[in-house]
């Protein structure tokens, strides 16, 4: 038996974040009913990669959902979302905020349909907070919650985190809270409304900086790839073909770096005997220990410091990490085969449950491809349906 | 009462990436007992940045709401209260170096036994398998490995690290949801499980959908400092004080922006009337004439002239500028917690807003020990059996 198996999720999401979020449930067996605005879908079946017409970004945050479609903003179209919400467990939406509330299916009309429904939203900046109303892209986000300044290095501007982590981790957090009120359901038969922002959670995750900020009123710096701050030697440093990141984990092991390095001569000198001494002159280490990166490659690196016990990786492009032994090994990426897009790879679940593990039944959904089926379950007739079809409400 | 009271977990995480999970365990009701080596405790209280006593405030926002019992598990009878403990739990959580526990006899077939419907949820930097299980990987690494810092930067200068523990968070998420997957399937059918988290796996399947551009192009994502190719203008400029990070998706966005600053006549220029026709330019000379126009506006003023037409953007604030952000205060994201070592300090609060079972941080970390004798009283030792015990240095007392 599926985990999730028997959760009945009605899917308003869009985009990323809400996607992401919903694919978790999906890829641990919960029933994710995705509705789509018929004729458009989903504004991410137009985003890059395509392939024969289909997007390759919707079918990779979209796989193992059921698809179909329904103009809410049609009364005959409303009726329809209704009675499915009143036989669900969840409700998951990242409209702009007050969307839901224009087209009647607030959380308090929600819940007077489905007493016990669990109903959660996501937003740039909350259901009811001063910026509210704003509207959010990801680089928005990580321009105003610090995290921009704290990445990069120092001598250049500070440069956003490439993945729209604004989104996706936003999107798990919203399944972690899914999931507990889910549980809390089970227990008591209790609804919850659920509100996730991605302005909170990107703040949250600066905490040490927030940390030394509220504790001793220090402003942290960025620092590029290092944390010289807390522990030298840690950093990423040019090599041969490439970059190749490597350091200690704590005060101990500078000896064995310095003997997997042949810098004994950097031991023995009094500037650096400490973890704080080498914290101090990192401008002047730094240089010495790059000498050693820069005429060898990643794979002869990896060999050095993995014997030395010293915790190291390569910087991996996304197609080395493709084909990255431990990535294959994880089964991290997996071959999906999509109604569009066809065959094709994507990241997989990375949550290993031996008893209750991830299934890729397959891929997303094409536009309304469930339609029938769904409709049908609820009672509609043929005839019915193609009265719906007529008015375009689905 | 959070939504998740009721759950029991034996918590033998430290660092960063798993006690991150069980804090978000704790935070919403879970009972998190947290194991603590003696003497020094666990790594993480000794990680800046420190109060005037050298507490750590790093360990103290990472460990608030649970409880704490020092115990030595290496001893035989110290060894025996854990797996008394184990065997009333739900969970138990460990991010130790692979092979840790099972040398320690905690392994999940020996904890299997005491207690058939645990729920045992591991952690690491590679996961419980694969070539480099046994190695260690630190956030750098593993952002390293997963191609997030080779997507991260300026494309004519080095890539760049995240400046936050981001894999650490990413993976506290993701194994608090599955031991909850974990909790709901023990609820219906009585059946526990284990779990195998690697934080590179967690981290990889963030990197948004790059692995699928390069399965179905065969390109590489490319590092783009601050802009994104496939929408322009989305990127951040310079202001006269500063900088602003704008995204401008459709058209009529693009209208309205070229009418905030003061160019509108661009706004039907053939060169730049659609998405697609602005990317092919962007570079060729569109980032560097609206820079030109960003830097005669204050980056407040400009932010809010572009606020009115409702196009995206925010000023780049620093974290202390997002601290004292009204929107931080109203959202509860600063919060002060009561600490047993440090007295009220403030932290971030809790992301999830839930209106029936909110969750809540009712006290702070707990100080090495300070539950050992509760929790050995709970499951049957007298004060005879503590005494011994703590003579024999098998536990520590708060």
């Amino acid at each position: 038996m599926r985990a999730l198996e028997g959760i009945v999720v009605i899917d308003f999401t869009q985009a990323y974040s809400g996607p992401f979020c919903t694919m978790q449930l999906a890829d641990f067996g919960a029933t994710v009913i995705k509705i789509e605005r018929p004729g458009l879908g989903d504004q991410s079946r137009e985003w890059a990669p395509f392939k024969d017409g289909y997007s390759g970004y919707y079918a990779s945050i979209n796989r193992n959902k059921k698809g179909i479609t329904l103009d809410v903003s049609k009364p005959e179209g409303l009726e329809v979302a209704k009675k499915l919400i009143a036989k669900a467990d969840v409700v998951v939406e990242n409209f702009k905020v007050g969307t839901m509330e224009k087209m009647g299916l607030s959380y308090e009309e929600v819940k007077a349909i489905n007493p016990s429904i669990i109903y959660a939203s996501i937003s740039g900046f909350g259901q009811d907070s001063p910026l509210k109303d704003r509207p959010a892209y990801d680089n928005v986000i990580q321009a105003m919650t610090g995290l921009q300044e704290m990445t990069g290095y120092p001598e250049d501007p500070g440069v956003r985190c490439g993945p729209a982590i604004g989104d996706s981790l936003t999107g798990l957090y919203t399944a972690y809270a899914i999931l507990m009120a889910y549980r809390n359901k089970m227990k008591t038969g209790a609804g919850e409304r659920i509100d996730v922002a991605m302005y909170d959670v990107i703040f949250s995750i600066l905490e040490p900086h927030i940390m030394a900020k509220t504790l001793t009123d220090y402003d942290n710096v960025r620092g590029g790839c290092n944390d010289r701050e807390t522990l030298v030697p840690y950093d990423v440093y040019k090599c041969k073909d490439g970059y190749f990141s490597c350091g200690l984990a704590s005060d101990n092991g500078w000896l064995e770096f310095c003997q997997a390095t042949d810098f004994m001569n950097l031991y023995e000198d009094p500037r650096f005997e400490t973890n704080a001494m080498r914290c101090e002159q990192y401008d002047v280490i730094t240089p010495m220990l790059a000498e050693f990166f820069i005429d060898k490659t990643r794979a002869e690196l990896d060999v050095i410091f993995s014997e030395a016990g010293i915790p190291n990786a390569p910087v991996l492009s996304v197609p080395e990490a493709m084909v990255n032994e431990q990535i294959v090994a994880r089964e991290m990426v997996v071959t999906i085969d999509d109604a569009g897009v066809g065959t094709y790879q994507a990241q997989g679940n990375p949550m290993r449950m031996d008893g209750t593990p991830v299934v890729y039944a397959h891929g997303a959904p094409t536009l309304g491809q469930d339609n029938e089926k769904i409709f049908g379950e609820l009672g509609y007739s043929e005839g019915e349906l193609a009265d719906l079809a007529k008015v375009g409400a689905i | 009462m959070g939504p998740l009271t009721g759950i029991k977990v034996v918590d033998f995480t430290l660092a960063h990436a798993g006690t991150m999970t069980s804090m978000l365990l704790a935070d919403y009701g879970a009972e998190v007992i947290k194991i603590e080596k003696l003497k020094t405790g666990e790594l993480a209280r000794g990680w800046a940045p420190f109060d005037a006593d050298g507490n750590s405030g790093y360990f103290a926002y990472l460990n608030r709401g649970k409880k704490d019992v020092c115990i030595d598990g290496r001893s035989p009878e110290g060894k025996e209260a854990i797996l008394k403990l184990i065997a009333e739990a739900d969970v138990v959580t460990e991010n130790f170096k692979y092979g840790s526990m099972e040398r320690m006899g905690l392994g999940y077939d020996e904890l299997k036994k005491v207690n058939p419907k645990l729920i045992y949820a591991s952690l690491n930097g590679f996961g419980q398998t694969g070539p480099r299980k046994n190695v260690i990987g630190l956030d750098l690494h593993l952002q390293s490995m997963a191609g997030v810092i080779d997507s991260t930067g300026y494309p004519d200068k080095a890539p760049t690290r995240v400046g936050a523990a981001l894999s650490d968070q990413i993976v506290g998420v993701y194994m608090a949801i599955a031991i909850l997957i974990a909790t709901i399937h023990a609820e219906k059918t009585g059946e526990g499980q284990k779990i195998d988290i690697g934080i590179l796996d967690a981290v990889f399947s963030m990197i948004e959908g790059s692995v699928a551009t390069y399965s179905l192009t065969g390109t590489a994502p490319s590092r783009n400092g601050n802009s994104y190719p496939a929408i322009s203008p989305y990127d951040t400029f310079a202001a006269k004080d500063g900088r602003i990070s704008i995204g401008v998706c459709t058209d009529r966005q693009w209208t309205a922006f070229c009418d905030c600053l003061g160019i509108s006549e661009y706004a039907t220029d053939e060169r730049y009337k659609t998405n697609e026709l602005r990317g092919a330019n962007y570079e060729l000379g569109l980032r560097d004439f609206l820079e030109s126009k960003t830097k005669e506006f204050g980056r407040y003023e400009l932010e809010a002239k572009l606020m009115e037409a409702k196009i995206p953007c925010s000023v780049v604030c620093t974290v202390p500028e997002a601290m004292a952000n009204p929107q931080t205060a109203a959202r509860d994201m600063l919060i002060k917690v009561m600490d047993p070592a440090m007295g009220e300090i403030i932290m971030p609060g809790i992301p999830i807003k839930m209106t029936n079972a909110p969750g809540g941080v009712a006290q702070g970390a707990p100080t090495l020990g300070q539950d050992t004798e509760h929790y050995l009283k709970a499951v049957g030792y007298s004060d005879a059996d503590i005494a011994d015990m703590l003579a024999k240095n098998i536990i520590q007392l708060g």
